[in-house]
C-alpha cells in the first residue's frame, strides 16, 4: 500500500509540472520557424495608395462638405506612409474611410 | 438417592463421595467427562455433582448442556474453582440447579444436594404447608400452630416459608440468604442466626416442642422433635 | 495460591519485557523514506500543489482562453455574413464586400483571401493561397508578415459553391505573445509552488515530529522502567493534549493496578501468614498433645474455621481485583435500587436490634440504576456492616440514597468513634486496618471491595466525618439509560453483553 501511495504522490507531482510545459510546449508548435511567413497586402504603400483613393472618391461623393477630421486623418495617413510608416499611415485612412462610410450609409 | 459425582480430582471426589455413602446416598463417581457424560445418560440418578473444569475433553457446562438438549431433567449442581462468579450466571443459564464453590463445607454440599432432589419432585402449586402441628396458609399468608395463630413480618414469614418447604433436610445460612434475602454473598456478620433465633421466640418459644433445629456446623433444619 | 494471584495480577497489566534489560532504548527517528512525518508532509505538498495547479488552470482559461474563444468566434461570424453576402450577392457581391472590410479594418487584424477554382486569388489581402494549410482542417494557425515583422494568424477556411474558396482570420501575434506570457508566468509560479511546498512540508515534518516527540520519549522511559513518568500537555487542549491526557490516564491504570499486585502480594506475606501459621500450629499442638478425641477434633474443627478465614480474604481479594480489572462490566443490567435497600436494612435489622442500634432508611419510592446489582448490594452491605461493627449501643445507622445532578449517591451514616481525617484518605486501601480497628475482626478489605465496585460504576467512595462517627457516601454515575449513555468502553475479551432486561 505504501508503494502505490509512492507511485500515486510521484505521478501527481510530475502531472503538476508536466502539464503546464505541454501546454507551453504546445502554444510553440502551432508555427514552427521553417513555414515561410505570408506577407499581407493591405501592409504596403500601393495599399496606402489605394485607400488615399478611396477617400478622395467618396469625399466628393458626398452631397455635403465631410467634417475636418476626415481631411486631417487622410492628410496624416498620406504622409506617414510617405514617410515610410506604413500601418500607421494605412490605419489613419482606414478611419477616415470609415467616417465618411458612416456619412453617407454605406458600412 | 442415587447420586453421580463428576469429579477429577481425586482427594475431594474420595471426601465427597464417602460422605455421600456415609449419609446413606449411592454414589456413582467418574473422573472425566466422558465417563461422566456417559453414566448420566445411561443410568438414572437423582441428583449429578459436577465440576466445571474436566479432562477428557468434554468439561461440566458442556455435558449439562448435552443432558439438557436430550431432555434429562435430573438436578444438577456445579462444582467450580475458587473466584469465577460470572461462571456461576453461565452455570445455571446452561441448566444448573446450583452452584457451589471451592473449597466448601461438605455440609453445605450434603444440605444443597438434598434439598435439589426435593426440587425436582413436582407437587404442583401448593396452597397450604404444614409440619407436625405447624401450619402455613400460602394464600392468606397466615401461620397456625396448635390452633393458635402466629403473627409474622413479612420477612419472618418468608424464612418460615423457606424452612418448611425444605422440612427434614438441613438448610444452610447461604441457601437461606439466597433464597429469602436474594443475597450472593458471605456476610461478617451472623444475620441469619439473629434472624432464625427471632423466628423461634414466635414459632417454638411459646409452644412445648422445638421444630426448628441448629444443626452443628452445617445449618438448620424444620422438623417434629425426635425425628 | 501465590502463584495464581500473581497470575492474575500480569493478566491485569500485562507488561512486554523491554528490549534491552541494560539500557533504556531510545526509538531512534525512522529512516527518511518510512516516516510517517514524511508521509504527512508528503501530503500536503500533493494537497498545496494540485490546489496551485487548478487554480493555474482555471486562471489560464479565463484569460488566455477567453481571447482564444472570442478570436475564434468573431472569425466564425465574418465567415457566415460572407457566405450570405456570397447568396445575396454572386462573386461580386462578395469581392467589394470583402474589400470593404479591409477598408474599414481599422483594428488592422483582419485577414481575407477568396480564391477560384484553381486557387487563385480573387480578392482579399494574401497573395496567394498558402500552401501549408492542410487541405482536411478548417482551422489553421498562419505564420503572416507584417512590415517585415513575423506575426501570427488564424485563419478558418470556408467551402463556397461552385469551388470558390473563402479564407477569413485575424493577427493573433498580440494574443499569442500574451498566451505565451502567461504560460511562461504560470510555470514560474508553479515552481515557486514547489519550493513553498517542500517548505511548507519541512515545516510540518518537524510540527509533526515535534508533537509525536513528547509521547515517544515519555513511551520510551516507560517502558525502561519508570512507571512514574507522565506525558507533557501543552494546554492548548488540542488533539493531541487529549491523546497526551488519555494516555496519561492509562499509565495512571496501568500503575495503580501494578500498584494493586504489589500490595496483594505484600499482603499476601504479612497478613495472611498469621491466621495460617495459627492454624498449622493448632494441628501440630494437637498432633502432638491432644489426649482424647475431643480433643482433636475441637482443634480440627478450629483450625478448619481458621482455613475458611483465610479463603473468604482470598475470595475477597481475588473479588476486589476482577472489579478492578473491569471484568465485571457484563453484568450490568438496569434495576431498581429502592427494593434492594429495603431487603438490605430488612436482613440487618435484626443483628442492629440485637445490638440496641437503631437501622434507619430513606430513599425514594423508586432509584432507576443501571449497575451491577449483586455487586452493589455486597458493597452496601460491607458500608451497613461496618456501620453497625462500630456504633455503639443505642447508636443511630442511616442508610439513605437520592440522585444529586445525575449520579446516584448511597450513603450510610453512623455515630461511631469514625475514622481519624489522616487515615480516611488510607482506608480503601486494601488491607489498611487503622488503630482504632485493629482489633475488631475483618482484613480490612471492605472498604476497598467497595472503592472497587464504585470505580467500577465511573464513581466514588467518598468518606467524611459525620460529627460524630462516619459518613460513607458511594456515589455511581449509572442512573441515565445506556444509549442516551453511549455504550461502555472497551469490553474485556470474553465478556458477553447482556440484553438490559425490560425495565422493572
Amino acid at each position: 500500500m505504501w508503494g502505490a501511495q509512492r507511485i500515486g504522490g510521484l505521478a501527481v507531482g510530475a502531472a503538476t509540472l508536466f502539464i503546464p510545459l505541454a501546454i507551453g510546449i504546445d502554444s510553440q508548435a502551432q508555427t514552427p520557424a521553417q513555414i515561410p511567413a505570408m506577407p499581407l497586402l493591405t501592409d504596403t504603400p500601393q495599399y496606402c495608395v489605394e485607400l488615399s483613393n478611396e477617400v478622395e472618391e467618396d469625399r466628393q461623393a458626398l452631397v455635403s462638405p465631410a467634417p475636418p477630421e476626415v481631411e486631417q486623418l487622410a492628410e496624416e495617413g498620406r504622409r506617414l506612409c510617405a514617410l515610410g510608416e506604413v500601418r500607421g499611415g494605412i490605419a489613419r485612412l482606414r478611419r477616415a474611410v470609415v467616417l465618411l462610410h458612416e456619412i453617407s450609409g454605406r458600412s | 438417592m442415587r447420586i453421580l459425582v463428576v469429579e477429577d480430582d481425586k482427594d475431594v471426589a474420595g471426601f465427597v463421595v464417602k460422605g455421600l455413602r456415609e449419609s446413606g446416598h449411592v454414589v456413582e463417581h467418574a473422573d472425566n467427562g466422558r465417563d461422566g457424560l456417559f453414566l448420566a445418560a445411561s443410568e438414572p440418578f437423582d441428583a449429578i455433582i459436577l465440576d466445571r473444569m474436566l479432562p477428557g475433553g468434554i468439561d461440566g457446562l458442556r455435558i449439562l448442556e448435552t443432558l439438557r438438549s436430550q431432555h434429562n431433567t435430573v438436578p444438577v449442581l456445579f462444582l467450580s474453582a475458587l473466584g469465577q462468579v460470572d461462571d456461576r450466571v453461565l452455570g445455571l443459564k446452561a441448566g444448573g440447579d446450583d452452584y457451589l464453590t471451592k473449597p466448601f463445607a461438605f455440609a453445605e454440599l450434603l444440605a444443597r444436594v438434598e434439598a435439589l432432589t426435593r426440587r425436582g419432585k413436582g407437587e404442583g402449586p401448593v396452597t397450604k404447608l404444614a409440619v407436625g402441628d405447624l401450619e402455613m396458609d400460602l394464600l392468606s399468608r397466615s401461620v397456625r400452630r396448635a390452633g393458635q395463630k402466629i403473627d409474622l413480618q413479612p420477612r419472618e414469614f418468608l424464612l418460615l416459608e423457606y424452612l418448611m418447604r425444605h422440612a427434614g433436610q438441613v438448610v444452610t445460612r447461604t441457601m437461606l440468604l439466597e433464597g429469602v434475602w436474594d443475597y450472593h454473598f458471605d456476610p461478617q456478620t451472623n444475620v441469619i442466626d439473629v434472624h432464625v433465633s427471632r423466628l423461634r421466640q414466635k414459632v417454638d418459644k411459646p409452644f412445648p416442642t422445638s421444630l426448628i433445629h441448629t444443626v452443628r456446623n452445617a445449618g438448620y433444619m424444620l422438623r417434629v422433635d425426635g425425628q | 495460591m501465590v502463584a495464581r494471584a500473581a497470575g492474575l495480577g500480569a493478566g491485569i497489566a500485562p507488561r512486554r519485557p523491554p528490549a534491552s534489560p541494560v539500557a533504556p532504548r531510545v526509538p531512534a527517528h525512522p529512516r527518511f523514506l518510512h516516516s510517517a512525518a514524511l508521509r504527512f508532509a508528503a501530503v500536503y505538498v500533493l494537497l498545496f500543489g494540485l490546489s496551485a495547479l487548478a487554480l493555474a488552470i482555471f486562471l489560464w482559461w479565463q484569460t488566455a482562453g477567453v481571447l482564444d474563444r472570442e478570436t475564434d468566434n468573431a472569425i466564425t461570424a465574418d465567415v457566415q455574413s460572407l457566405a450570405v453576402r456570397w447568396n445575396q450577392g454572386g462573386l461580386a457581391g462578395l469581392i467589394i464586400t470583402i474589400e470593404n472590410r479591409l477598408a474599414e479594418n481599422v483594428d488592422d487584424n483582419a485577414i481575407y483571401l477568396l480564391v477560384d477554382p484553381r486557387l487563385q486569388r480573387v480578392a482579399g489581402n494574401l497573395a496567394a493561397w498558402p500552401t501549408s494549410l492542410p487541405l482536411d482542417r478548417t482551422w489553421a494557425e498562419l505564420p503572416i508578415e507584417r512590415a517585415g515583422i513575423r506575426s501570427l494568424a488564424r485563419v478558418r477556411r470556408y467551402n463556397l459553391p461552385g469551388g470558390f474558396h473563402l479564407l477569413v482570420g485575424r493577427d493573433v501575434q498580440v494574443r499569442a505573445e500574451l498566451r505565451d506570457l502567461l504560460t511562461g508566468a504560470l510555470l514560474w509560479a508553479l515552481l515557486v509552488v514547489l519550493v513553498l511546498g517542500l517548505a511548507g512540508a519541512v515545516v510540518i515534518r518537524g510540527l509533526f515530529r515535534r508533537a509525536l516527540a513528547d509521547v515517544s520519549a515519555t513511551a520510551a522511559a516507560i517502558s525502561a522502567g519508570d512507571l512514574s513518568q507522565r506525558v507533557r500537555i501543552s494546554g492548548r487542549g488540542d488533539e493531541f493534549d487529549r491523546l497526551s491526557e488519555t494516555i496519561n490516564e492509562m499509565l495512571e491504570r496501568i500503575s495503580r493496578l501494578m500498584d494493586g499486585v504489589r500490595e496483594v502480594s505484600n499482603a499476601i506475606a504479612h497478613d495472611l501468614r498469621t491466621p495460617i501459621t495459627r492454624a498449622r500450629s493448632r494441628l501440630e499442638d494437637a498432633a502432638l498433645h491432644a489426649r482424647t478425641e475431643t480433643d482433636l477434633r475441637a482443634a480440627i474443627e478450629r483450625a478448619t474455621a481458621d482455613l475458611d478465614g483465610v479463603v473468604a480474604v482470598f475470595q475477597a481479594l481475588l473479588r476486589i481485583a476482577e472489579i478492578e480489572a473491569g471484568a465485571r462490566r457484563s453484568a450490568f443490567a438496569p434495576f431498581d435500587l429502592a427494593p434492594l435497600l429495603a431487603d438490605l436494612v430488612d436482613l440487618y435489622s435484626a443483628v442492629a436490634e440485637e445490638r440496641g442500634i437503631s437501622l434507619k432508611l430513606q430513599s425514594p419510592e423508586r432509584l432507576a440504576l443501571f449497575a451491577d446489582r449483586e455487586l452493589l448490594q455486597q458493597a452496601i452491605a460491607n458500608l451497613l456492616d461496618n456501620a453497625l461493627k462500630f456504633s455503639p449501643p443505642g447508636g443511630v445507622v442511616r442508610l439513605s440514597a437520592e440522585v444529586v445532578s445525575g449520579m446516584a449517591a448511597i450513603s450510610v451514616a453512623d455515630r461511631g468513634p469514625g475514622i481519624p481525617s489522616a487515615d480516611r484518605a488510607r482506608a480503601a486501601e486494601r488491607f489498611f486496618r487503622g488503630e482504632a480497628a485493629r482489633h475488631t475482626p475483618g482484613a480490612g478489605l471492605g472498604l476497598a471491595l467497595v472503592q472497587a465496585v464504585a470505580q467500577l460504576h465511573g464513581g466514588s467512595l467518598v468518606l467524611a466525618d459525620n460529627l460524630p462517627g462516619l459518613k460513607a457516601v458511594l456515589r455511581l454515575a449509572c442512573t441515565a439509560e445506556p444509549e442516551a449513555r453511549g455504550e461502555p468502553k472497551a469490553m474485556p475479551k470474553g465478556a458477553q453483553h447482556e440484553a438490559p432486561a425490560a425495565d422493572t
